[in-house]
């Protein structure tokens, strides 16, 4: 098995994800793993994060 | 003594048949830092195939509880998963798989319905140096 990833931030609550094929020949998932990143996010850091995805 | 009737044995195999489920449907749990969700529970939510290998469970001997989600192999393919975040934070996302050896592979991973209903949260990556199909 090999890994290769992305970041996403997020707030509490259950989501439904794809993962998606966007190039490349034939994959095989193993598992999707979600490791919280060290640095702490602050309230007002948040709302930036936020607006940049709308 | 102990004396086990007909009803008895039933129960006890339905608890156990219960437990099996409870087990299977348990796959993705939360570690001090972070949640695991296994490729095979996509079973439980979906998948779209448009040719190629069909997207299927298969048995995989290196892989996390043995089973991994094989044959998403054409661009505009997907499989959909459940994860449960418990605290606000920025996660780092890692996906374990298998490819052909040395052949890149580029996915997306797409938060559905994040940050309002309707919209979705997107982020490319590459996976690279696959050791080949075990």
């Amino acid at each position: 098995m090999s890994a290769g990833g992305a970041q996403v931030c997020l707030e509490p609550g259950v989501y439904m994800f794809l993962i998606e094929h966007l190039s490349g020949d034939r994959a095989r998932v193993d598992y999707v793993e979600f490791v919280l990143m060290d640095t702490p996010v602050e309230r007002s850091t948040w709302g930036s994060i936020k607006n940049m995805y709308r | 003594m102990s004396v086990t009737t007909g009803w008895g044995k039933t129960a006890r195999a339905v608890a156990a048949a219960v437990m099996l489920v409870a087990v299977a449907l348990t796959t993705s749990a939360w570690g001090a830092d972070g949640v695991r969700v296994e490729g095979e529970d996509y079973n439980l939510y979906g998948s779209h195939n448009i040719g190629g290998y069909p997207i299927s469970t298969e048995y995989c001997g290196s892989a996390s509880q043995y089973f991994a989600a094989d044959g998403i192999d054409l661009p505009g393919e997907w499989i959909m998963l459940e994860v449960m975040v418990e605290e606000t934070g920025c996660y780092d996302v890692t996906v374990a798989y298998q490819s052909y050896f040395q052949n890149a592979v580029g996915l997306r991973l797409r938060v559905v319905d994040y940050p309002e209903p309707g919209q979705s949260v997107v982020s490319d990556f590459t996976l690279t140096e696959g050791y080949g199909f075990g």
